[in-house]
């Protein structure tokens, strides 16, 4: 069963269409990530889904009990959703132990031992319990805050860009506990972000955002390899984009005959090259390298297609990288995927 | 404010056109105007230069000069006022009014631009001087122009309390219009004479508010972009040091020294006969029990406005706001006069009661206290709000949980000030508070009006001492920012 069912949500403020006609499913106790570019509409996505606005259009139901539809409104208070905002936004005025108890009934406030174990669970030293947020490191704000989306067991976490504000190796280690803390308590989770590696490498599912719509809704390694279509290629990840022409499942391109994932139509199509698939050696198509970027573990290094100029970008393991200016012949590793040319 | 026009309404177009166009009311008028205009100049230079000498220099122990050049503020200006006539009754002039508010009023300026200055990145002025500017030029077009808002902000409150102010110009024999308004309705009682009087004072203040407006202007002065500023590179004063410390010295010694002096030497001058502790116990007591009710009420009354203003902006509550805001304009005894003649002519039962002063006290003192809690409520982000929600929390337990705690600070300080400005206020009180009561600033009044100096002299030191808790309470945030 679905923990959490979207059908059809639309949301326009003013005469700007946000939402148009969003439909999701997550499966009880999965990690969704709804990957998008800023403006697409995911975080009025993620408020509409807490309560704190109202679709024009839809429905919305946790665990088959709906909170939004016609004549449904359950107010934010009342849907058990955890949400856990950018930056954390810790109550600054209360300790980390009264924020995580923020949520719980009165009597249960003060309950020792179930502070300790969401703090473990989250990956916080006990001793933060006493602190304020002002005196914990980002990383640790946004755990808390985590622990205090989970503390009163709610149908739905919602995290909302959570790890965009740290920095590059702490965003790593916070997503990793986060996923954790959330796969030990089984919860439902949605997380909103725009960038995909964080998507790719923490949830179950991908819906890609665009225009207001999810064009895509898949598992993390579908959404890479087989992407809906070239706008979904090009922002999961880098990509190469040629024109070619199919027959039954080879693809003819500027870097060859190329074998496809699956089939299709034959006739012209857009050909999906990942630069990691591309090989520099001394087979196959002869092209100059342009420019080269070394980013010490690996390098993206830019040619040029000899003698049609097509400009191809191709990633290399780091070490033996070459220099701009050199002649040398691409070939590619694997099956490519296909979309019909527009 | 209504009750004014009503008043002037009902006093008739042509006897109203013959009670302002007369040379009264224009002497009035030059005096307040030229009083109010030269105060709030000299008041904007003294300020700004001590400020920028506090916080741009190498000024040996900065803390402690800060503190005693804001204290003057914490000293009524009629009790200033008091000091410098009672020590030299030649300073009852128009160049000793210049003097004496100056003295008063100056940290009204001198706060917020070092405030400003303070928190002023370097990074600004270090790119003026790498762009070729001298150190005077960096300041007069990089500097100066990011003061602007503190400076008209502190020049418009220096200029406010000028139109307003009652006791020192009183004690200093300088007739400006609220001095006027009231000697005419203490002598006469005479209702319609002292309405249109306060009616030309009342427009005075909104042309200032509005000249202030006017002048701030739309602009942004917000840092653009990130970064976090770096403590900023002082002047160092060389041989300056022993001049500067000098006239540091002097402005301490003329707006704090004189008038804490002479208050010092008149407790001692009347101590032989001993004090009449009745009367000053009583005068404490009252003048503490309106202070507490006024800052309790007030607080109560602000907080739904502050609250309304920060989280649901609507065109209603904007205008609620602003209206507040131009209440800052009115001085107390036009709020007075306004209250007396509503009593008198709708409420009878009113007149002279404790909950008319409060009344007045809530109209005067709403302003400070929606702007300090407003100031307090934004600082309570509204994603807070929207997590606490979403923990089961309905509104009026987010309101109680989340945004009071929070703005706890803003709350203390705004009934602060309310407590600072009823213990301190003279005119309002002097004209609403019900036959009987007395509080510290009215037993002042009485007796220093009377020339009997020894015998007021009790009476302000024990003002003073009221108001310091308070007042503690106000600088602990400068003090605080001065000690990191």
């Amino acid at each position: 069963m679905s923990a959490l069912e979207l059908r059809g949500i639309c949301k326009s403020f003013g005469p700007t269409q946000v939402l148009n006609g969003v439909d999701l499913e997550v499966p009880t106790g999965s990690l969704t990530a709804v990957l998008g570019p800023s403006g697409c509409g995911k975080t009025t996505l993620l408020r509409l889904l807490a309560g704190f606005e109202e679709p024009d259009a839809g429905t919305i139901a946790f665990d088959g009990r709906p909170v939004f539809g016609p004549g449904t409104c359950v107010p934010a208070r009342r849907r058990r959703v955890g949400y856990v905002p950018q930056e954390g936004a810790l109550f600054p005025h209360l300790t980390i132990a009264d924020n995580i108890t923020f949520g719980l009934p009165r009597r249960d406030r003060h309950t020792g031992p179930a502070l300790t174990r969401w703090l473990e669970l989250v990956g916080l030293d006990p001793a933060v319990a006493v602190r304020y947020p002002h005196e914990l490191s980002g990383g640790q704000q946004q755990r808390a805050a985590l622990a205090r989306a989970l503390a009163p067991d709610p149908a739905v976490v919602l995290l909302d860009e959570p790890f965009s504000s740290l920095d590059a190796g702490l965003r790593e280690d916070t997503g990793r506990a986060v996923r954790r803390a959330l796969r030990a308590t089984g919860a439902t989770a949605v997380l909103v972000t725009h960038d995909q590696g964080e998507a790719l490498s923490l949830a179950d599912h991908v819906g890609v955002m665009r225009d207001g719509r999810l064009v895509q809704v898949d598992v993390p390694d579908t959404v890479y390899r087989r992407p809906a279509d070239a706008g979904v290629a090009s922002f999961v990840g880098g990509a190469v984009l040629l024109p070619g022409t199919l027959s039954g499942s080879v693809v003819r391109c500027a870097l060859g005959d190329l074998d496809t994932v699956g089939d299709g139509p034959a006739g012209d199509v857009h050909v999906l090259v990942r630069p990691e698939q591309i090989v520099l050696g001394k087979a196959g198509v002869p092209a100059r390298v342009v420019e080269v970027s070394y980013y010490g573990h690996d390098a993206s290094v830019r040619l040029e297609l000899v003698p049609s100029g097509t400009s191809i970008v191709a990633r290399t393991a780091g070490g033996g990288t070459p220099e701009p200016g050199t002649d040398l012949h691409l070939s590619v590793r694997g099956n490519v995927p296909v979309f019909p040319a527009r | 404010m209504l009750y004014i026009a009503v008043d002037m309404v009902g006093v008739g177009r042509v006897e109203a056109l013959d009670l302002i166009v007369r040379p009264r009311v224009g002497e009035l008028l030059r005096n307040t105007v030229l009083l109010t205009t030269t105060g709030m100049l000299t008041s904007a230079v003294l300020g700004t230069a001590l400020a920028w000498v506090v916080e741009r220099t190498t000024l040996p122990a900065r803390g402690a000069w800060t503190a005693l050049l804001a204290a003057p503020l914490v000293v009524p200006a009629f009790v200033t006022s008091f000091g410098w006539v009672s020590l030299l009754p030649s300073v009852a002039s128009p160049w000793g009014a210049l003097l004496v508010v100056t003295l008063a009023y100056y940290p009204l300026v001198f706060l917020p631009v070092a405030a400003t200055l303070r928190g002023l990145d370097p990074a600004l002025e270090e790119t003026a001087e790498a762009l070729g500017l001298s150190g005077a030029a960096s300041f007069a077009r990089v500097v100066l122009p990011q003061l602007r808002p503190a400076l008209l902000g502190g020049s418009l409150l220096v200029g406010l309390h000028l139109l307003s102010e009652f006791g020192a110009l009183q004690l200093l024999r300088v007739d400006t219009f609220t001095t006027a308004i009231y000697d005419q309705y203490t002598s006469s009682f005479s209702g319609p004479a002292s309405s249109t009087l306060a009616a030309v004072l009342l427009l005075l203040c909104l042309l200032l508010l509005l000249a202030e407006l006017r002048l701030r202007g739309a602009r942004r002065y917000a840092k653009v972009g990130g970064g976090t500023a770096r403590s900023v590179r002082r002047r160092p004063l060389g041989r300056a040091v022993a001049p500067v410390l000098t006239a540091l010295a002097g402005v301490v010694v003329l707006g704090l020294g004189v008038p804490l002096g002479s208050l010092a030497r008149w407790l001692a001058v009347g101590s032989p006969d001993g004090f009449p502790t009745r009367p000053l116990a009583t005068a404490a007591l009252s003048s503490v029990a309106l202070g507490v009710a006024a800052a309790v009420l007030v607080t109560v009354l602000a907080l739904p406005v502050a609250l309304l203003a920060v989280r649901h902006r609507s065109r209603l509550t904007s205008t609620l706001e602003r209206t507040t805001y131009l209440a800052t304009a009115l001085p107390g005894i036009v709020v007075a006069l306004a209250l007396v003649s509503f009593s008198l002519q709708v409420l009878e039962p009113l007149y002279q009661t404790t909950a008319l002063l409060l009344a007045a006290y809530a109209v005067l003192y709403l302003p400070r206290a929606v702007v300090s809690l407003r100031a307090a409520v934004s600082q309570a982000s509204p994603v807070l709000d929207d997590v606490a929600h979403t923990l089961g929390a309905g509104p009026w337990a987010t309101t109680w949980r989340v945004v009071l705690p929070l703005a706890a600070p803003g709350l203390r300080v705004g009934a602060a000030l309310v407590f600072l400005g009823v213990v301190t206020e003279l005119t309002a009180t002097l004209l609403l508070a019900p036959l009987g009561t007395s509080t510290l600033a009215t037993q002042f009044w009485a007796e220093s009006s009377q020339i009997e100096y020894a015998a007021a002299a009790p009476y302000a030191a024990l003002m003073v001492l009221v108001s310091a808790p308070a007042t503690f309470l106000l600088t602990r945030d400068v003090r605080r920012a001065n000690a990191l």
